[in-house]
């Protein structure tokens, strides 16, 4: 290796920093759910519904069933979990006003939604002619919110939702095969803007989604100069996701002569944070960090 | 749920327009076809037919508002509450279900039998037992004692369940699962996989089986002069690249409280030929004995924690 190399990694960070935009949602989710009071226990206690833009006319269905088109109220068979029941309606989840009308974590029966999740990834990095291709991991936290177009416009469930998403990764650095040397970078930071579309493939609670996203990045690449370039890239991502509570993700960031493909999980800020939180902890009292 | 999801349009049918008078596929009256058998039937009026186009879009109507949807009539399938007491006294059984055995804990934030789909944030600590291939050509395999701190958040969907009177119990629950793991020297890796948990009873405490298998990877390590993870630090821990690995592990328990685990995990070289020697990584890996929990009742995660600091502080690493 060259003499002279090492400064660039130095240099890898300029310019970045934790996004406003990442952090006031974390911060809120953080806030909301530490002022969050306990469910009600009962049906009975149940508040009424509030959210106008999901009102149904009166049923004799009992609150969170529907049982479709022959049954209006369960089966006398009908078997259940026996659980807490959730708030209002039965369908909204428990950290959200308004019977679902804004939830802190996203689920089926959300008309507005807040975006707030940590991922963890694994993947390559191609950088064609200017060297092997590597593995590639990283860290993101993504911040933003999704809305129901059609339902705010018809006031009726609709599975199709509308997300704006800005995130924040970083990940293993990047190289360069220069003649016989090897230039390589200490990290990849990248920031991330993107439009999200979502489809709920059912209505009840814990509904699996399909998100399609495309969106710009902007990351250092390694030049021929041996100095980081901040570039504009396609960013493109499809994630399977569980609830508001975890996604499986492919994501791929496409920057000139540098491509990054990243399998990975995401989990929702309420559980990630105190992840993170606890081993930045396990570091910090080891004398690591 | 698929079933639920998939009868959607029918519970959204449109609420039944204004009837149409006439009817322009009823038959034409007795007399006209006396008259004229060949007569046409008269056409719908057209300020119907607007009336109709311009209806604003129906509400959401369920299905037993509807007159359209034939309502449920007894007998098969249409089982009701008088047909279950039939069956129940020509079956000796009992004339109401089973009341549910007990309430739920936590609210299902720790996982029970009782419970269908969990969201767990689950803390390992464990001894460990590293090693580190060395040279091809002196075959200097290193092994030394470390410990093996590891939170995951688990997404828990009910596979197999077992009822009882109206109430249903989990047996076989899967999901999705990714977190962190850390060692000494700073070492942190990620992992994204699968968990499945098996109950063996219903009680509070049912003993239960945990099998988890994930790909793992290095995100951090040391690193020297690399300003941190994010480049403003005075540390020398930062991002480390490998490629993917495995770890695998089962656990036993009580509740959903926690486990006594034992399992391994396997780092994968990265040795490719085109690979300049300065970025090679060599294969290393661990077997580790531990014990895992729900971070909720505070133990397994001041457990971890404690295991990372001694890792931390105790391990000395070769560099």
């Amino acid at each position: 290796m060259r003499a002279g190399v090492r400064p660039l990694r130095g240099r890898a960070g300029v310019g970045y920093r934790v996004h406003a935009v990442v952090i006031l949602p974390l911060a809120s989710v953080l806030l909301v759910a530490s002022l969050a009071s306990p469910a009600a226990g009962s049906e009975a206690e149940a508040p009424p519904r509030t959210n106008r833009y999901l009102e149904a006319p009166p049923s004799s269905a009992p609150a969170g069933e529907d049982f479709g088109p022959f049954f209006t109220g369960p089966p006398a068979s009908e078997t259940s979990f026996v659980k807490a029941p959730r708030r209002g309606s039965g369908l909204a989840p428990r950290l959200s006003v308004r019977d679902g009308l804004f939830c802190f974590v996203e689920d089926a029966h959300c008309v507005a939604s807040l975006l707030a999740s940590t991922d963890v990834g694994i993947g390559m990095a191609i950088i064609g002619e200017n060297g092997p291709d590597l593995p590639y991991a990283q860290l993101t936290f993504r911040g933003g919110f999704s809305l129901r177009p059609v339902t705010l416009y018809r006031k009726r469930y609709h599975p199709w939702a509308l997300g704006l998403t800005a995130s924040y990764s970083v990940g293993t650095g990047g190289i360069r095969l220069q003649a016989e040397d090897v230039v390589e970078t200490a990290r990849t930071q990248a920031t991330r803007i993107a439009l999200v579309n979502q489809l709920w493939l059912w209505h009840r609670p814990h509904a699996f989604h399909l998100d399609a996203s495309i969106g710009a990045v902007r990351s250092g690449v390694l030049g021929r100069d041996e100095r980081i370039h901040d570039l504009w890239g396609t960013h493109v991502e499809l994630a399977l996701g569980f609830g508001g509570w975890a996604s499986l993700v492919v994501s791929g960031d496409f920057l000139d002569e540098d491509t990054r493909i990243v399998f990975g999980f995401r989990t929702h800020a309420l559980a990630g944070v105190p992840v993170a939180g606890l081993t930045a902890l396990g570091l910090w009292a080891g004398g690591v960090l | 749920m698929i079933g639920s999801w998939m009868t959607l349009p029918l519970v959204l049918v449109a609420a039944p327009p204004p009837p149409l008078d006439p009817d322009p596929r009823a038959s034409p009256p007795a007399a006209a076809v006396e008259a004229d058998p060949k007569a046409e039937v008269p056409p719908l009026p057209l300020r119907d037919a607007r009336r109709a186009e311009q209806a604003p879009p129906p509400d959401v109507m369920r299905a037993a508002d509807n007159p359209r949807v034939p309502k449920a009539k007894p007998g098969p399938p249409f089982y009701d509450a008088a047909d279950e007491a039939v069956f129940r006294a020509r079956f000796d059984l009992t004339k109401d279900p089973a009341p549910p055995p007990r309430t739920v804990r936590m609210r299902c934030l720790v996982a029970d039998p009782l419970c269908g789909i969990t969201v767990e944030v689950q803390a390992l600590s464990a001894y460990a037992l590293r090693a580190q291939q060395g040279s091809v050509a002196t075959a200097n395999a290193r092994t030394w004692h470390s410990a093996r701190a590891q939170y995951d958040v688990w997404v828990q969907f009910p596979a197999v369940v077992r009822t009882i009177g109206r109430t249903r119990f989990n047996v076989l629950s899967m999901g999705p699962k990714g977190g962190i793991v850390a060692s000494d020297g700073g070492d942190l890796w990620a992992n994204v996989g699968l968990a499945m948990r098996a109950f063996f009873g219903k009680g509070a405490f049912a003993p239960h089986l945990e099998v988890t298998g994930a790909l793992a990877f290095r995100i951090g390590g040391f690193t020297e002069g690399g300003a941190g993870f994010f480049g403003a630090g005075r540390t020398d821990l930062g991002p480390v690249r490998s490629p993917v690995g495995f770890a695998m592990d089962i656990g036993v328990g009580l509740g959903g409280f926690g486990s006594l685990v034992i399992g391994g995990q396997y780092d994968s070289p990265l040795a490719r030929e085109e690979v300049p020697e300065s970025l090679r990584t060599p294969a290393a890996g661990m077997f580790y004995v531990g014990f895992r929990g729900n971070i909720l009742w505070g133990a397994p995660a001041a457990a971890a924690v404690t295991t990372h600091v001694l890792a931390g502080r105790l391990v000395v690493p070769e560099r």
